[in-house]
């Protein structure tokens, strides 16, 4: 023990003391301050989560309004102008070179006014909430094969089960999409789709004997980025595999129980 | 084996433990920087090693710590200066690289290098304190969402904080307090400065443990 309890002894004893507590104190400190950055990192991803997730609804909204503008003006407006000018043709008199001629003009209006009646239907939002998803979807395979332009395969399995009317405006839109994507870059000539229900969730498969675009999504266009975000809202997996020269392959499982 | 004796080799025991923990930083994915210290620490133990010999045989060895301190405040600086990420930081460490040899030679020529140089001991562990604060500062500003308990310099810091805070004014008054309080200095220097030496090696231990996986974010 020390000889003398001198002044030297007590400043050695306090200036350690007041050390300790000093690195003890900047020690919590960062403990503390460490807690409430990542309390703030946390909530601002939830922030931006909850942001992007009500964009993404407006602008779903917006566009299922316009849909239906666009789908009520082709009904009302050029469908009845159609309408019209095939009531015309079939009350002309004409000779009878000039009858086959009519007539083919007719025949053509009627195409036309079939399919501004199946595009109207496709893209109203209402006839989805009518027919539901899995009509919907069927119709505009139906619309494909129409065109004569693809071998349209559809199959499915399991018993269907009842998906809230939003989801499925959303299922629809991204299976549309995927549709429409096959149309305008597949280059292919046949398209496979199945839905299979089990364990209360639907798997959706489109594949397309198209050129396809490799494993790797270089820069994604905006409809797949839109495909994912939908798929993301329901919320569903959605996969996309393709390889060059052996079509493309999308997938979306939406599991029921997860609502 | 008797109690003193026991008391002032347990420090160098815990040291060498922390030097074999260290060695750890060869076999994983571990930076440079780690595979450094746990090299320096090594080399700590061993001349923590002689000093008790030496000590054991009766002969001064403060030279040897003298050495040793000189060695450990350039390699401390030198790690620091690739971890801390500020400029003043950086200069701070080129001046301190001029500063420490003049001073080391200064008081080498003033009082010879047979006595602790406790003025390069002061400035050194204050420089040292001045660098684990400067690291704690970089740590409160980050923006970084990794705990701080998963980075080994945090430990170390830490470490070093405490060891050369709660030591420097001991050390610095050391030639004077043998001087005048041969007895108190033993008992001070056997269970406090041995107590934070082994908190050092503890944080240290610490340091080099905290974290298996070095890839994932670095």
């Amino acid at each position: 023990m020390p000889e003398k309890f001198s002044e030297v002894t007590l400043i050695l004893f306090a200036s350690t003391l007041i050390i300790l507590l000093l690195t003890g104190l900047i020690v919590i400190s960062l403990f503390i301050n460490q807690r409430r950055k990542y309390r703030f990192h946390r909530e601002k991803f939830e922030m931006k989560t909850n942001f992007d997730r009500e964009l993404l609804r407006s602008h779903l909204e917006i566009q299922s309004q316009a849909f239906e503008s666009i789908s009520r003006e082709l009904h009302d407006n050029v469908g009845t102008l159609i309408s019209i000018a095939m009531v015309h043709i079939r009350s002309m008199s004409a000779s009878a070179t000039e009858t086959e001629k009519v007539s083919e003009v007719d025949s053509l209006l009627n195409e036309a006014m079939d399919s501004l009646r199946d595009i109207s239907r496709s893209i109203n939002p209402e006839n989805i909430n009518r027919l539901g998803w899995q009509k919907s979807f069927v119709a505009e395979l139906d619309r494909i094969r129409k065109t004569k332009l693809f071998d349209v395969y559809y199959s499915e399995e399991g018993l269907p089960f009842a998906i809230e009317i939003q989801k499925q405006i959303i299922i629809f839109r991204i299976l549309q999409e995927t549709l429409n994507n096959i149309v305008k870059h597949s280059c292919g000539n046949q398209i496979y789709s199945h839905v299979g229900f089990a364990n209360n969730t639907v798997s959706i498969t489109i594949r397309d004997d198209g050129k396809g675009f490799g494993t790797e999504l270089p820069g994604e266009g905006a409809g797949i980025k839109n495909m994912r975000s939908r798929a993301s809202m329901l919320p569903a997996a959605f996969d996309i595999q393709s390889v060059v020269g052996s079509g493309t392959t999308v997938r979306l499982t939406y599991p029921e129980q997860t609502i | 084996m008797n109690t003193k004796l026991l008391i002032s080799t347990f420090p160098l025991v815990v040291v060498g433990c922390a030097a074999a923990v260290s060695l750890v930083s060869f076999r994983r994915h571990y930076p440079a920087a780690l595979r450094v210290l746990s090299v320096f620490w090594v080399f700590n133990f061993c001349v923590d090693l002689c000093g008790h010999i030496t000590k054991f045989y009766g002969l001064k060895n403060h030279w040897l710590y003298n050495i040793y301190f000189w060695l450990m405040y350039l390699v401390l600086a030198h790690l620091y200066d690739g971890q801390v990420k500020h400029k003043y930081v950086h200069l701070a460490i080129r001046v301190f690289y001029i500063v420490l040899p003049l001073l080391v030679l200064a008081e080498s020529l003033v009082s010879g290098i047979d006595k602790l140089q406790t003025m390069m001991l002061v400035a050194g562990s204050i420089f040292m304190i001045f660098l684990a604060a400067a690291y704690f500062r970089q740590l409160y500003l980050s923006e970084d969402n990794e705990s701080v308990a998963r980075d080994p310099w945090f430990w170390f810091s830490f470490g070093f904080i405490l060891y050369f805070g709660c030591t420097v004014p001991f050390l610095g008054m050391l030639n004077y307090l043998w001087g005048h309080y041969k007895e108190f200095t033993n008992f001070y220097y056997s269970y406090f400065c041995n107590s934070f030496a082994i908190l050092l090696n503890l944080l240290i231990i610490t340091g080099f443990l905290c974290r298996k996986n070095f890839q994932k974010s670095r």
